[in-house]
């Protein structure tokens, strides 16, 4: 376990030396936005790759972040608590909608389609909100249009300090590593390696005498706190949050970031996050193709064709053409196992 | 007395417009135990065959009951062979590409369609009951949906094909034995659930605004009222319906639109926590 | 009856219009070593299942050491102090042998036990050498023997196997026999089995179930010399 925190350390200092020279390269505008959705990857490579959760509702904790946010910095003003609201109130969401999941026994493709229609009556419900009568304390939610307008991220305790520009990607860069570290050290302790197992053989687990259904609703209330922690970032980020964060296409996006990438590493959905978020941005910038429509293609050829991930195959391939042949076959969706697992 | 008839009216046209909804996705999942995501594009694309066979001079009704479903059946064919054969018993992969491909038809759809609403007029004018302004084409709905259960349980119960349908659905192994290929029966029923699909978006022309996205208006509602269901394919898809319909329809009429959906998510909900495989697991076990 | 560790009054299991286990009263004592058999469909594992958790009675009532377990999940049957081997091998395929008994031992040993506890173990089960093995890579025997560790290695007082002895050759069966009988030695044991001749190398008391009831309870030989269980094995294989 110590070598593995190790591995990890070295792979945030790395990680840390990029993307302080990023800016070189991007605006910081740009990068920001790429490390909160490698925030958001992250919180679904750790419940998909190493929990074998199947969420096709990560936006929904994601667009309840901002909205928390937005809402609470509206009531508030200043913004530490509205910032720890973003966070704790997808993890209690989480917590009750996995509870409800899990204690009910419920398979894969049933939880697929319940966190698919949850985002999506978020979706539907925002969209309905433009009424006057939907107000939160003084915050208007604002039906398609969204909230705009509230404070954003300011210095703790200083509500005219507000955090800004390159400041703000910076702070961005740092809690992403920070968030890294921790689920590192989450997936060493005795807890990650539990939900390993639990993915790996749910009954074996459970006649040992561990609560599979209370770690699995654990686990997955802390993806949903990261994916919370990603949405209000992006909610200070963008100063507007919209009901376009529960989107599908928004959810979709988060699956397939992990998929390219590849499950059962942590980097992986990172990287896939931030090279498809870019390609998507300089796509955006052309009007010949649909992006939704890249995005589909993308979709259906990584299943297809990598059912591994691309990171995980590429890195396969490269490891092949430089070493002996391996035996053994290949391994299955999700996730790499711990004993053979990349730790990155 | 008007009011009871209006509201009885609203709620076998909110059962109805379940079961149009529903049936090609619960054909393909109740025989195939695949979960076709892109269900939602599929009924999109029915409804843009329509919209564009109606604007190049066909009969409405030609265009809906025969144009739509026979476009996105050969979609579904296609869409058989390239992607979900390679993923038969893979489901959450099946998801997955069905996902893409929503995605894909959508942006499809955009390019070629424009992010604007289209639409056309229901071919059947409103009447009133009492001092009540009914929907004509409501009836038309209802109609329809006791016309696709009708034959959905003629094909499955009466013709040689249902029946070699249900027997690979129930175990590959002993169909190709009989000398049946079961990759020609699934691809038989996946062109006849996105037939149906292609039926439901034609059906639903009319009453909505068409625009690339209006997939998603539907698929959450389809999905729920199949897998609530369960594996019995009409069985599943009428108690479910009923189910759902009654009392989403409740909750809209006392209340909103809005409140509705939430009451029909809650119900599934405590619904999969009773009774995990669905209504049929338990009642009218052994049924169609 | 006080004494007795496991208890049923009145199992019954129907599946639809199927009764798997019917108003069936078992009692086990505390360090008795117990092996249910019963030809194919007899309802032993279906029995089994309704003791551990995995299946839930249709109706009567499970005991264990004075708690109505019954409605009980897996995971709190296995709490009891109670270790179970399922029929198919249950082990982690994509984690190495210590991992996979590290799970075992961490529930139930303070953090700066555990690593003598895994060790102690494997080594009793002979898997020392292949510590660091993925399972998934493993025979079916050494699976076998990494999930026994694994049961050993948490420390029950109650073991509860389903067909231990499927798939082995030989003489596995005969070193299973060994390793059962050193476990019985500070645990109470049922095994539900097929094997005749694994039965007989450990001895002990036998059940014979015969569709979903008890038919008999006696010492082995007994058992075997018995015209009713001869027919009801014979009758069905035939």
């Amino acid at each position: 376990m110590r070598g593995e925190m190790r591995h990890a350390l070295l792979v945030a200092i790395v990680s840390a030396i990029v993307l302080a020279v990023a800016p070189a390269l991007i605006g910081t505008y740009t990068l920001t936005l790429l490390v909160i959705y490698g925030i958001l990857a992250l919180s679904l490579g750790l419940i998909w790759g190493f929990g074998g959760i199947l969420c096709f509702g990560q936006a929904a904790f994601f667009g309840l972040g901002a909205y928390t946010y937005a809402i609470a910095a509206i009531n508030i003003g200043e913004s530490t608590v509205p910032f720890l609201l973003g966070i704790a109130i997808p993890f209690l969401f989480a917590a009750a909608l996995g509870a409800m999941m899990f204690y009910g026994r419920l398979s894969d493709v049933y939880l697929g389609v319940i966190t698919l229609v949850v985002t999506l009556l978020f979706f539907r419900f925002m969209n309905s909100t433009a009424g006057p009568e939907y107000v939160i304390g003084t915050a208007r939610l604002g039906g398609f249009n969204g909230i705009p307008g509230f404070q954003t991220l300011n210095v703790p305790g200083d509500p005219s300090g507000y955090i800004f520009g390159d400041a703000y990607y910076y702070l961005t860069a740092v809690a992403l590593l920070i968030v890294y570290l921790l689920v590192r050290w989450l997936l060493a302790s005795p807890f990650g390696r539990i939900a390993m197992a639990i993915r790996e053989n749910e009954l074996r687990v459970e006649l040992l005498g561990y609560d599979a259904r209370a770690r699995k609703t654990l686990l997955f209330s802390i993806g949903g706190a990261i994916a919370g922690l990603a949405g209000t970032l992006y909610a200070s980020w963008a100063e507007i949050v919209t009901p376009g964060m529960f989107s599908l296409g928004q959810s979709a996006e988060i699956i397939i970031w992990c998929i390219v990438g590849g499950l059962g590493t942590l980097v992986g959905p990172v990287i896939g996050a931030m090279i498809l978020a870019y390609l998507k941005f300089a796509l955006g910038q052309q009007s010949v193709i649909d992006n939704t429509l890249v995005l589909g293609a993308i979709l259906i050829l990584c299943v297809l064709l990598m059912p591994r991930g691309v990171v995980p195959t590429l890195g396969t391939e490269l490891r092949r053409s430089f070493q002996r042949p391996q035996t053994g076959g290949t391994r299955r969706r999700p996730g790499a196992s711990p004993a053979e697992r990349a730790h990155v | 007395m008007d009011l009871a008839a209006i509201f009885a009216v609203e709620i076998l046209y909110a059962l109805a417009s379940l079961v149009v909804i529903s049936s090609g996705l619960a054909v393909v999942f109740g025989m195939m135990r695949v979960i076709n995501l892109a269900h939602g594009e599929f009924m999109m694309v029915g409804g843009y065959a329509t919209i564009v066979a109606v604007k190049s001079g066909i009969n409405i009704y030609i265009a809906m009951l025969i144009v739509a479903p026979i476009v996105v059946g050969v979609l579904g064919v296609i869409v058989e062979r390239l992607i979900i054969r390679r993923l038969y018993g893979r489901l959450v992969d099946t998801m997955l590409a069905t996902w893409g491909l929503s995605l894909l038809l959508i942006g499809l759809a955009s390019m070629i369609f424009g992010n604007t609403t289209t639409g056309i007029s229901p071919p059947i004018p409103g009447f009133a009951i009492g001092r009540y302004q009914v929907n004509g084409y409501s009836f038309f709905i209802i109609l329809a949906a006791v016309a696709i259960l009708v034959a959905m349980f003629a094909v499955l119960a009466g013709t040689r094909a249902g029946l070699v349908a249900r027997g690979a659905m129930q175990n590959p192994a002993m169909a190709s034995a009989l000398g049946y290929n079961p990759e020609r029966v699934y691809m038989l029923t996946f062109f006849a659930g996105s037939a149906l699909a292609g039926l439901a978006g034609g059906l639903f022309a009319p009453l909505l605004g068409l625009v690339p996205t209006i997939g998603s208006a539907y698929i959450a509602k389809a999905f729920i009222t199949v897998i609530s269901g369960g594996a019995s394919v009409i069985a599943g898809l009428v108690s479910s319906a009923v189910l759902f319909g009654a009392t989403s329809q409740i909750f809209t009429l006392a209340t909103t639109p809005m409140v509705g959906e939430i009451a029909l998510l809650l119900i599934a909900v405590v619904l999969l926590r009773l009774l995990p495989q669905g209504i049929t697991s338990r009642f009218f076990r052994g049924a169609m | 009856m006080s004494d007795s560790v496991v208890q049923t009054r009145g199992l019954t299991m129907r599946f639809g219009g199927v009764t798997a286990v019917d108003n069936v009263d078992f009692s086990l004592r505390r360090n008795e070593l117990r092996c249910l058999i019963g030809p194919n469909g007899a309802g032993k594992s279906t029995f089994f299942k309704c003791i551990t958790g995995m299946l839930k009675a249709t109706s009567g009532e499970v005991w264990i050491n004075g708690h109505e377990t019954t409605t009980w999940d897996p995971h709190q049957v296995a709490r009891l102090g109670v270790g179970i081997k399922t029929q198919v091998p249950s082990v982690l395929d994509g984690f190495t042998v210590r991992e996979n008994v590290w799970l075992a031992a961490h529930r139930v040993t303070a953090a700066d036990g555990v690593a003598s506890r895994v060790a102690e173990a494997m080594e009793r089960l002979a898997v020392s050498s292949l510590a660091n093995s993925v399972v998934g890579s493993l025979s079916h025997g050494e699976r076998q023997r990494v999930e026994l560790s694994m049961i050993l290695a948490s420390r029950p007082w109650l073991v509860l196997l389903d067909e231990p002895a499927a798939g082995l050759t030989a003489a596995e069966i005969a070193t299973l026999g060994e390793i059962v009988t050193d476990i019985s030695r500070d645990a109470a044991v049922v095994i539900v089995e097929h094997d005749m001749q694994f039965i007989r190398s450990i001895a002990g008391l036998v059940t014979v179930f015969a569709q979903g009831r008890i038919l008999m309870e006696d010492q082995v030989d007994k058992v075997m010399a018995d015209a009713r269980v001869r027919e009801v094995y014979l009758g069905r294989k035939n």
